[in-house]
């Protein structure tokens, strides 16, 4: 184990690509995909609010790295081509002798696609020369942590700075893994299947398109059959692909427990300082969008999980303050987050996110969405093209700051400023936690009032005296929680909340249906 | 294989198809190509000159002015159930909305199994006869003449057919082809995306284009991932 007596600066950054908050089993995700950071988070700081910069790798990392938005940075979100004061932070600890590192699984923040690695002492990118679906498309957790154990023994008496970003959680979906979490209620009682397959950049496909279909993109499907005229056959189980998802992020949790062991077994761990972070969520079935990121700062997407271990620290500590991912290489300046006024930001060329006293709010394009509760949506989206974002900006040499910010600014304005949209925003405020909390409760009553739970235990245990022991357990603690469930339903539904929260709906739908 | 043993194994393979599944269930895809059409000429002859399945034509709307005639012409001849399944309007729009040809290719590509897709739901099929050939493309290197799908299952009748015995087969039957292949096309796709090859010895698909790699790049450049 470490002494106090390290005191060296040795931090690493874990950028987890790809993985959404609640599906972070920390963060109290049903299925178990993360012992490991569950077990780190003993001895951390656990953000409830941490926001990722941009809802895409490629403004999402260099913004981390940089401690700046992307509209901020010399780029303004079009290429990986950076300036070198973009990095000024890393080249300020460089100057102090601090050894700094990145490590990419991902092909998009290597050197072939940026030129990052100008930034860096050390630059790891070995990538696999893959072809889409056809294997990885980016290199192995495991492959790219040699590295990364080989760089910590050769540094471990120097002062350093490593930040690892892997990418097992992001599509397609470990295809080569066996899958997980294939055998629990949240995959049996899932029975949604793709409906139709959807270009890459979403090119054309707007939000009335998917009001009636699961749309999937091309690149995200799994177990395809290809042939010389294109794709033949795929999986189209919904389950199928969150249990991958939640199988990648599970691999990654496996991988980090073993390198903290590894830190352990050199001494170092307990001094070293370690985040555990996302660049982005996912799209997991949130406005009808399916297994896509990118698109827009939605909380699906924009809410991510981030866990901080100083050195030596020993316990928990629960964070509701808002944050940046950003914002932890400004934090290395002065050993605090930067005050953000309770507001932070996750920015796209077309919309942007932010914070406001535990709540999240979304324009984009004009729309106004609002959600902790992930599902909700006060106003339809229209155009995903993810594809025309890029071509405007480049070709029209926008002002990205300006455009965005200006433009949401005055949109989000004519639409709280409308009387209707005022009142349904109010109302939706009022009601939220309320409304969440009974949508959580209502949608677990279903599953639990179904019969068809007890039959699916029934079928998977035999008949030995100590399974069915084991199944009348879990019979009784069901019959529990399902007591407890009505209770609070019918308290919910005998309230005033409930009321409004009616009212709510139907003023929502007249609004949505104009 | 001699291309008799081949002929008569492909007939097999027809009549098979029939016993296991009711005619209703089973559709020959036509595209109107050669390797299709030879695939009909078969069970023409197998069924004493009525096709008792359907016939389904994947129209992309972007096919040679040719193979619509040509489509056209032999449904009346032949008296086939055929099914016109155009692709989906929300696909064509979208390939109307991009301005990139290799995205282009993509969405049609993806619209061919949006509709595929469509029709086995909407018409109940069980199996899906394709004139897919081994020495096509690599890909067909492990296929079977039952081929099992998610959904149903793909039937390959000519999958040992060399090109070679293809035009063999239409010279010795007289099985009736677009005129395309005579002006130096050597396999027929989408209007946009195909073109003649001059090389008589060019692989079969030289005038097709390829569009996997050039999307993954495009992938990589909008930083996506």
């Amino acid at each position: 184990m470490g002494s106090k007596l390290n005191n060296k600066f040795q931090k690493f950054i874990f950028i987890l690509d790809a993985v959404r908050k609640d599906h972070v089993s920390l963060y109290g995700y049903d299925r178990k995909t993360t012992p490991y950071i569950d077990k780190f988070a003993k001895n951390a700081d656990i953000y409830q609010w941490a926001i990722a910069p941009a809802p895409y790798t490629l403004a999402s990392v260099p913004s981390i790295l940089s401690g700046k938005y992307p509209h901020e940075m010399s780029n303004k979100f079009t290429s990986g081509k950076f300036e070198a004061h973009d990095f000024k932070k890393i080249d300020n600890l460089r100057k102090k002798g601090v050894n700094a590192a990145f490590f990419t699984a991902n092909i998009v923040t290597s050197s072939k696609n940026t030129n990052l690695n100008e930034s860096f002492d050390y630059f790891y990118d070995e990538n696999p020369d893959a072809n889409i679906n056809e294997a990885y498309l980016y290199q192995s957790a495991s492959k790219v942590m040699e590295a990364v154990y080989d760089f910590v023994k050769r540094n471990k008496n120097r002062d350093f700075i490593a930040f690892v970003h892997l990418m097992e959680a992001h599509g397609p979906y470990v295809p080569d893994m066996q899958v997980i979490f294939n055998d629990d209620l949240l995959f049996k009682q899932d029975k949604r299947k793709i409906s139709r397959v959807i270009n890459d950049a979403l090119t054309g496909v707007n939000a009335e398109d998917l009001v009636d279909q699961i749309a999937v993109p091309r690149y995200q499907l799994l177990e395809t059959v290809e042939g010389p005229d294109g794709l033949e056959d795929f999986e189209r189980s919904i389950n199928y692909y969150i249990a991958k998802y939640d199988t990648g992020i599970n691999y990654l949790d496996s991988q980090l427990g073993l390198f903290f062991d590894y830190l352990k077994k050199l001494g170092i761990y307990n001094a070293s300082e370690i985040v555990i972070t996302s660049d982005h969520g996912e799209f997991l079935g949130e406005e009808n969008i399916y297994f896509s990121h990118g698109i827009m700062p939605h909380p699906a997407v924009a809410l991510v999980p981030l866990i901080h271990k100083k050195p030596f620290q020993d316990k928990s500590k629960l964070m509701e303050n808002s944050v940046s991912v950003k914002d932890f290489i400004n934090y290395l300046d002065d050993g605090v987050w930067p005050e953000t006024a309770g507001r932070v930001y996750s920015i796209h060329p077309k919309s942007f996110g932010f914070t406001s006293k535990q709540k999240y709010f979304l324009v984009h394009n004009g729309d106004l969405h609002h959600s902790e509760t992930y599902k909700e949506c006060l106003f339809p989206t229209k155009n995903f093209d993810i594809g025309e974002i890029y071509t405007n900006f480049e070709e029209l040499n926008i002002n990205i700051k300006e455009y965005v910010f200006s433009k949401g600014e005055v949109n989000f304005q004519k639409i709280i400023s409308n009387k209707e949209n005022g009142e349904l925003i109010k109302a939706y405020l009022t009601l939220q936690r309320m409304n969440y909390t009974y949508i959580k409760d209502r949608a677990k009553w279903e599953i639990m009032k179904s019969e068809k739970v007890q039959d699916e235990l029934r079928s998977v245990v035999s008949d030995s005296q100590k399974q069915l022991q084991l199944l009348s357990n879990q019979i009784k603690d069901l019959r529990k929680e399902r007591a407890s469930l009505k209770n609070r339903i019918r308290a919910f539904e005998q309230s005033k909340t409930f009321t409004y929260w009616r009212l709510y709906c139907k003023l929502r739908d007249r609004i949505w249906k104009k | 294989m001699t291309l008799k043993q081949k002929i008569k194994r492909a007939e097999k393979v027809i009549q098979e198809s029939a016993s296991k599944w009711k005619p209703e269930e089973i559709a020959i895809a036509w595209t109107g190509g050669k390797d299709s059409t030879v695939i009909l000429d078969m069970a023409r002859r197998v069924f004493g000159n009525k096709i008792p399945f359907r016939v389904m034509f994947n129209d992309s709307t972007l096919e040679f002015d040719e193979i619509y005639e040509f489509v056209k012409k032999y449904k009346r001849e032949w008296d086939l159930d055929l099914l016109w399944i155009k692709h989906l309007d929300q696909d064509l729009a979208a390939y109307q909305k991009s301005q990139d040809q290799d995205e282009q290719m993509e969405i049609m590509r993806i619209a061919k199994i949006n509709a595929i897709n469509f029709s086995i739901e909407e018409y109940n099929l069980k199996a899906f006869l394709s004139g897919i050939r081994k020495d096509e493309h690599e890909a067909r290197a492990d296929e079977t003449y039952f081929s099992k799908r998610s959904t149903h299952m793909r039937v390959h009748p000519i999958l040992d057919f060399t090109i070679n015995d293809i035009w063999k087969y239409i010279k010795e039957y007289n099985v009736p082809y677009v005129d395309l292949y005579d002006k130096g096309y050597k396999s027929l796709g989408e209007k946009p995306f195909t073109s003649p090859v001059d090389d008589p010895d060019a692989p079969e698909r030289a005038g097709r284009d390829a569009t996997k790699e050039k999307v993954m790049k495009r992938l990589r450049k909008l930083g996506y991932w």
